[in-house]
């Protein structure tokens, strides 16, 4: 018997491994996060209204955008179902404190934003800025952050695919693209789609002759995509083949770089 | 591109599909399809991005349906069609076979293009590619396309026979005028069809080469009639008709003897008028007829055979008129007796008729058998015949008897003179007896001589009349019982 995936479970798992991380990271950042602390009582209350509705955001050159596509719907399978949680698990690791976060949901009838937050967290900074410009409290920020995480892992794990529903994979990829129309972004583009046609076992290469020789002929889509990169992507030969082949036909750029690796 | 376009619409063409798929559905169906995913899979990307060789993998998949794509023949013989386009011999031969099986003139087209690249594929199967190509009809581009066939060394016979027909018509220099002619000549020698595009040249009046004679002669030698739906169609284009003979100047010299075969095609095309115009001028031996009544029986028996009442009238009495040229009495006999018992429209011109039946009556009745004898003088006694005849026939009986003597049964004999009674007037009586009574008193010098035999002679004559009124009421009674010989 078929070990079943419990849903909630998932949630919890990959809850327990986004708090794990964020654990370590407050430990680390201890030190830091007192004396920024410190500073902002020492100088007084500075507002930044940058903090007001989202008061972790950040700019500067090391403080990024990522636009995380969730294509719950595709993962089906249990093994699937744990690379995506994986894959995000490893891509929340890279996220930086004040980093903007754009969840984008995408499902059978189009997709919409469901997160669109900067990771909570006072950043790192001198005792004499935090004194001169900052109020961030890290007790606040890091409820705040509890609560993103909360929030990501919810997010992220509403759409999949739970009752076996079908889904087409072209038309996932198509919505994807249709997110940016050709236009170019500096954003981090991660997406989390399995990549497996819908019904074809990952491991059959006659499954996926089959599938060309049904589909491909008959594709029409047109692909124009930012660099992305995958989470949660089967790492099987055999679909790697299929879509390497199927974005070489449609003139497509698709690297399948999986997001935690650089 | 514009290559491609024309390839593209060439594809529209149902034929090449339906072909494609009859030809290969066979095949497809016949043997379990061997699963061609992987190999479809292989060459698409390739087939897409022009490859020859992948686009005519593809394009045979998809034809035969060999994978899970199915089976598209459209997309197939594009395929196909772009893969022989790009040079692609196999394709190329591929879509020989095809359109060869289905008869399509493209088969030849290819096939040129294979030889003109020095390819021997077509070598042996040229010949039958190119007759079976050729225009069926006579058209500036068709002619175009045959010169070019002609002069590409395709000299087989229908092609030239076909050029031929070109040339006669001005649309092709491939040789001379004469040239054509006389090809056409040697081929109408053992061609129906050629024949018949000769006809249309020497039937066309006002040219060289204009001959009904030749096309009369020769006509029925290649196998073909003149009432074939071809050659009639021919004979009222060119005016091969009674009324093209009646236009025809008689009296021209170039006509003397063109114009009788005029009015003969037209006669045995089925011209009934003509027919009968024939008939008669061979009959009576007119217009530069010759007279030959066999000739003009051939023509107006067809005419008499007409619905056209007139017509058949006329060829009727013509009849009656070529049987007493001919002497055939019993021909004109059975046909005059047929019209009169049958009561038909011919019924007055067979009675007018009927004076050939007294007059050979009167003079052969010796040489006749005596039923038909008999059923002369029963059709005389009808209400209809002439006095005139009735007479004649009458004025005989006495001479059939006397020749029959006593082979004639009493009956018989009773019987004629019953007739004989009805068919003499008064007048005729009389005639006879002043001719009897002349006979008794000849004058002096012709009894010298011989006078006692004529006394007996007379003498004779007179006891037959006397028997002969004496039985007379016998007569009457054993006609009751005898059956008349107008019953046989």
């Amino acid at each position: 018997m078929k070990a079943q995936i419990n849903p909630q479970k998932m949630i919890n798992s990959l809850l327990s491994v986004i708090l794990g991380g964020f654990s370590s990271l407050v430990l680390s950042n201890a030190l830091v996060a007192l004396v920024t602390f410190g500073v902002s009582v020492a100088f007084g209350v500075l507002t930044s209204p940058a903090y007001a509705a989202d008061k972790y955001c950040q700019k500067g050159p090391n403080t990024k955008t990522y636009d995380i596509h969730i294509f719950g719907n595709t993962f089906k399978d249990p093994n699937s179902k744990k690379q995506m949680a994986q894959g995000l698990t490893d891509l929340y690791r890279s996220v930086s404190i004040g980093d903007r976060i754009k969840v984008y949901s995408h499902n059978a009838t189009g997709y919409s934003l469901s997160m669109d937050q900067c990771v909570p967290g006072c950043p790192e900074t001198s005792l004499l800025d935090n004194l001169l410009s900052t109020t961030c409290s890290p007790e606040v920020a890091k409820r705040d952050r509890k609560t993103f995480n909360q929030r990501f892992a919810e997010t992220t794990m509403a759409d999949i695919n739970r009752d076996g529903s079908t889904y087409d994979i072209f038309k996932a990829i198509q919505d994807l693209n249709d997110v940016y129309k050709g236009e170019r972004t500096n954003n981090v583009v991660a997406v989390a789609i399995s990549m497996i046609p819908d019904g074809i076992n990952p491991t059959d290469p006659n499954a996926f002759n089959k599938f060309y020789a049904l589909n491909v002929p008959k594709l029409e889509i047109s692909l124009e995509f930012p660099p992305v990169c995958t989470v949660g992507t089967s790492p099987n030969s055999e679909v790697l083949k299929f879509w390497r082949e199927v974005f070489a036909l449609k003139h497509a750029k698709f690297d399948f770089k999986p997001c935690n690796k650089d | 591109m514009k290559k491609q376009s024309h390839i593209l619409t060439r594809l529209k063409h149902l034929g090449l599909l339906a072909s494609l798929a009859l030809c290969v559905g066979y095949a497809a169906f016949a043997q379990e399809k061997p699963n061609m995913d992987a190999k479809f899979r292989e060459l698409y990307p390739k087939a897409v991005a022009g490859e020859p060789a992948a686009m005519f993998g593809i394009g045979k998949i998809y034809v035969e349906g060999t994978s899970s794509a199915g089976r598209d023949v459209q997309k197939g013989s594009e395929f196909i069609q772009r893969a022989s386009s790009a040079g692609y011999l196999s394709a190329t031969k591929y879509l020989i076979e095809v359109y060869e099986r289905s008869g399509s003139e493209k088969a030849l087209e290819l096939c040129q293009k294979l030889q003109r690249a020095g390819d021997k594929y077509c070598d042996k199967k040229m010949e039958a590619l190119v007759e079976r190509s050729v225009p069926k009809t006579v058209t500036p581009n068709n002619c175009k396309k045959l010169t070019d066939l002609y002069n590409n060394g395709n000299q087989g016979p229908v092609v030239k026979s076909e050029v031929t027909t070109c040339v006669l018509q001005g649309l092709s220099s491939a040789f001379t005028q004469s040239e054509a002619m006389s090809n056409l000549r040697v081929q109408a020698a053992d061609d129906q069809k050629a024949f018949l595009r000769l006809i249309g040249f020497m039937l066309k009046v006002g040219t060289p080469d204009w001959d009904p004679l030749f096309v009369e002669e020769n006509l029925p030698k290649t196998g073909l009639t003149f009432k074939d739906k071809e050659v009639k169609d021919l004979f009222v284009k060119n005016d091969i008709t009674f009324d093209g003979c009646r236009k025809m100047d008689r009296l021209r010299r170039e006509n003397l003897r063109q114009r009788p075969a005029v009015c003969r095609m037209a006669a045995r095309s089925g011209d009934e008028e003509a027919a009968l115009y024939v008939g008669d001028a061979y009959l009576s031996a007119k217009d530069y007829f010759p007279e030959d009544p066999a000739e003009a029986s051939i023509y107006i028996k067809e005419a008499a055979q007409s619905k056209n009442p007139a017509i058949s009238a006329d060829a009727f009495v013509l009849l009656m008129n070529l049987y007493q040229k001919q002497g055939k009495f019993y021909e004109h006999f059975a046909t005059l007796k047929q019209e009169i018992k049958s009561n038909s429209l011919n019924k007055r011109a067979a009675l007018a008729a009927f004076g050939y039946e007294a007059e050979y009556l009167q003079k052969n009745h010796t040489s006749m058998n005596l039923e038909d004898v008999q059923e002369v003088i029963s059709i005389a006694e009808g209400n209809d015949v002439a006095q005139e005849h009735k007479s004649r026939i009458g004025k005989t009986i006495d001479a059939i008897i006397k020749d029959r003597g006593r082979l004639m049964r009493p009956i018989e004999k009773d019987s004629l003179l019953m007739y004989k009674e009805k068919l003499l007037t008064q007048k005729d009586k009389e005639e006879i007896e002043a001719a009897r009574l002349a006979a008794l008193n000849p004058p002096k010098d012709e009894l010298s001589g011989t006078g006692a035999d004529k006394k007996d002679a007379l003498k004779g004559e007179t006891q037959k009349g006397e028997r002969t009124k004496a039985e007379t009421p016998k007569v009457a009674d054993a006609d009751k019982r005898a059956p008349k010989p107008s019953d046989k």
